[in-house]
């Protein structure tokens, strides 16, 4: 089945066959609601089922203005780098975002030792092709084949073939040569060519010299091309006009090419027929596709980038709750830290205090170093004087009645659990008396001072 | 893959610099701040630390004696023991306070006499008191060669924490 979408009409062709011959099996149109793209679904529908099918595979073209040719050369190389290559031209020859385009392409056949080879690359806006499968997808289609309408009109070509399309308000022209080889489009349609007036004498007169510029732009013409008009606007005395213009032959579409047999169609039905042969005969020819690998790039880039972004604001929103949450904890928190800090403090200082305290207040033993100098002087020695201080040296005086004596002391003391380090300061010898007396004076270190 | 377009290194900037930040924001506000979830640690700490400084306290203040507690506890143990050991309690004088390190030293002068075992058990009465007021300097000269009769000076004093020395630890870094 192909489609042709117009702006007033939409009309539908079945054409059933395999490989190069096909057969046309019927033709059917619908009013196209203007302004009403939601309807459009309906109207193919409708269209379809003029046409005597109820869905099925379809093929439709895109209109002329959102679809882009040219012929690219590229250095010879293999088939899947050359898509790779020509996805990287679709995006640097047409004039939206490469990641947006839909491509198809023909490479023309080349000798086999050739340094290049040249490929026709039809490009169009990826949103606008979404678009037109969705339309068919919702009239109960099955979208197959989607190219130019410049693609599509080349198959009823039959040798060098000027294709006018003559539509309402404008017209189509397509020099064919094997394939599409140059495209123009001129705002001059059946509205403006149809009557004998001169207006319309002036219309045929502008529309040829359109197709006669398009002629000159081509290179390498093998013969004259013959014209063949087609579209809702071309009538025999439009053709008879621009044969004469341009001294070329020229006629309406009504039938073919050869290949084609069937019923008979009018020349409005010639893109949707053209439409429908192309899908059937040569699918492959130029069917605008999303280049995969690009597609699948940018599926995984737009996959991190969301990631990315959704991390992002993950971590944005679980440290706003946190803070949201948190407030008086932190604060409680903060305070219990500085009451912690305050406290630990203090336990050291009290815990000096304590320990210089303890060590002021041990237990003495004046007592024990008293009694150990007393008890431990032999018969024969007096203790005048005892000095002693916490944790110091102490002291002591006295008399005896011979040095032996004294010595006697200081090894008596020097055996003491309770003093430690006796030793004599003076020794010397007095009278009291008529008794001859020593004197001595001695000192100590009590035990475990310093 | 090929390099990425200029929107798409924008928002990758954008959302490099978002987690940037609050990754930062979030390292120094938890520093400081904190989040809530060691409170209960917290507690339990400052609970422990309440207990020590209470407990410490109530120490510090078992061992201090204070001016005003140091003369009647130095006359009623010295008094007590002279009693008991049968020496004659002849002079008390209180010293001067003097600073010792952090802490403040009061202290009382006693003059005591009698045959030299009752100084000695003065000695060991003090000794064996419950008291903060401790045996500080003994002197003992004899009286006369004849006798077994003593003279003794015994220093008893106590000590609290001096009113500066919180203050001047806290002020040392």
């Amino acid at each position: 089945m192909g489609i042709d979408i117009g702006p007033e009409w939409v009309r539908a062709a079945v054409v059933a066959g395999r490989g190069g011959a096909a057969r046309l099996e019927g033709v059917g149109a619908a009013p196209a609601p203007k302004g009403d793209g939601e309807r459009l679904p309906e109207a193919v529908r409708r269209a379809c089922l003029a046409a005597g099918v109820g869905g099925g595979a379809a093929a439709a073209c895109l209109p002329r203005g959102e679809t882009t040719s040219r012929l690219v050369r590229l250095p010879a190389a293999k088939s899947e780098q050359v898509e790779q290559m020509l996805v990287f031209e679709a995006g640097q020859q047409v004039p939206f975002p490469a990641e947006e385009v839909v491509f198809g392409y023909r490479s023309r056949p080349q000798e086999p030792e050739a340094a290049e080879g040249e490929h026709l690359l039809l490009a169009a806006r990826q949103g606008a092709w979404v678009s037109l499968r969705r339309t068919l997808a919702a009239a109960g289609l099955r979208p197959t084949w989607c190219a130019a309408q410049g693609v599509a009109l080349a198959g009823l070509a039959d040798g060098p073939t000027v294709v006018v399309q003559v539509e309402g308000s404008w017209t189509g022209i397509d020099l064919v040569q094997g394939e599409l080889r140059l495209s123009r489009t001129t705002p001059v349609g059946g509205q403006h060519l149809g009557g004998e007036g001169p207006e319309a004498l002036a219309a045929g007169e502008r529309l040829a010299g359109e197709i006669e510029r398009l002629l000159l732009a081509c290179e390498g013409l093998e013969a004259a091309p013959a014209l063949l008009l087609v579209g809702p606007g071309a009538s025999q005395p439009l053709a008879h006009r621009l044969g004469n213009d341009l001294g070329l032959a020229c006629r309406v579409w009504s039938s073919g090419p050869p290949a084609l047999s069937g019923v008979a169609a009018g020349p409005e039905y010639a893109l949707a027929v053209a439409t429908a042969m192309q899908a059937v005969t040569a699918p492959a020819t130029l069917n605008l596709h999303a280049p995969q690998a690009a597609a699948s790039t940018n599926r995984r880039r737009g996959l991190l980038l969301v990631g990315l972004v959704a991390l992002a604001l993950l971590v944005v929103a679980l440290s706003w709750a946190r803070r949201a949450a948190d407030p008086g904890q932190a604060a409680q928190a903060a305070r219990l830290r500085g009451q912690v800090q305050v406290m630990r403090t203090r336990a050291g200082e009290l815990a000096v205090r304590q320990r210089e305290l303890q060590g002021r207040l041990g237990a003495s033993e004046f007592a024990v170093v008293m009694r150990e100098l007393t008890t431990r002087a032999p018969a024969g020695v007096w203790l005048t004087s005892l000095s002693c201080g916490r944790g110091g040296t102490g002291s002591a005086r006295g008399k005896a009645l011979s040095s032996e004596k004294v010595g006697a002391l200081v090894a008596a003391l020097g055996e003491s659990p309770a003093l430690r380090e006796p030793n004599l300061t003076f020794v010397r010898q007095m009278k009291v008396g008529s008794v001859s007396v020593v004197e001595f004076g001695l000192t100590w270190q009590p035990e475990g001072g310093r | 893959m090929r390099a990425l377009s200029l929107r798409e290194k924008v928002l990758v900037g954008l959302c490099l610099v978002v987690l940037a930040a609050v990754g930062m924001v979030q390292l120094a506000g938890g520093s400081q701040a904190g989040g809530g979830g060691d409170l209960p640690a917290l507690a339990k700490e400052r609970a422990r630390l309440a207990q020590r400084v209470k407990s410490l306290e109530q120490e510090v203040a078992r061992l201090s004696t204070s001016r005003q507690q140091a003369v009647p506890e130095a006359l009623r143990v010295m008094d007590r023991a002279t009693r008991k050991a049968g020496a004659t309690l002849q002079m008390a004088r209180p010293l001067r306070d003097s600073v010792q390190g952090d802490l403040v030293r009061h202290a009382v002068e006693f003059g005591v006499t009698g045959r030299f075992p009752q100084v000695i058990g003065v000695l060991e009465s003090l000794a064996n008191e419950k008291t903060t007021m401790m045996v500080e300097r003994v002197e003992i000269s004899a009286a006369d060669a004849a006798s077994d009769q003593v003279q003794a000076q015994v220093r008893l004093a106590g000590y609290e924490p001096g009113p500066q020395s919180g203050s001047k630890r806290r002020a040392q870094p």
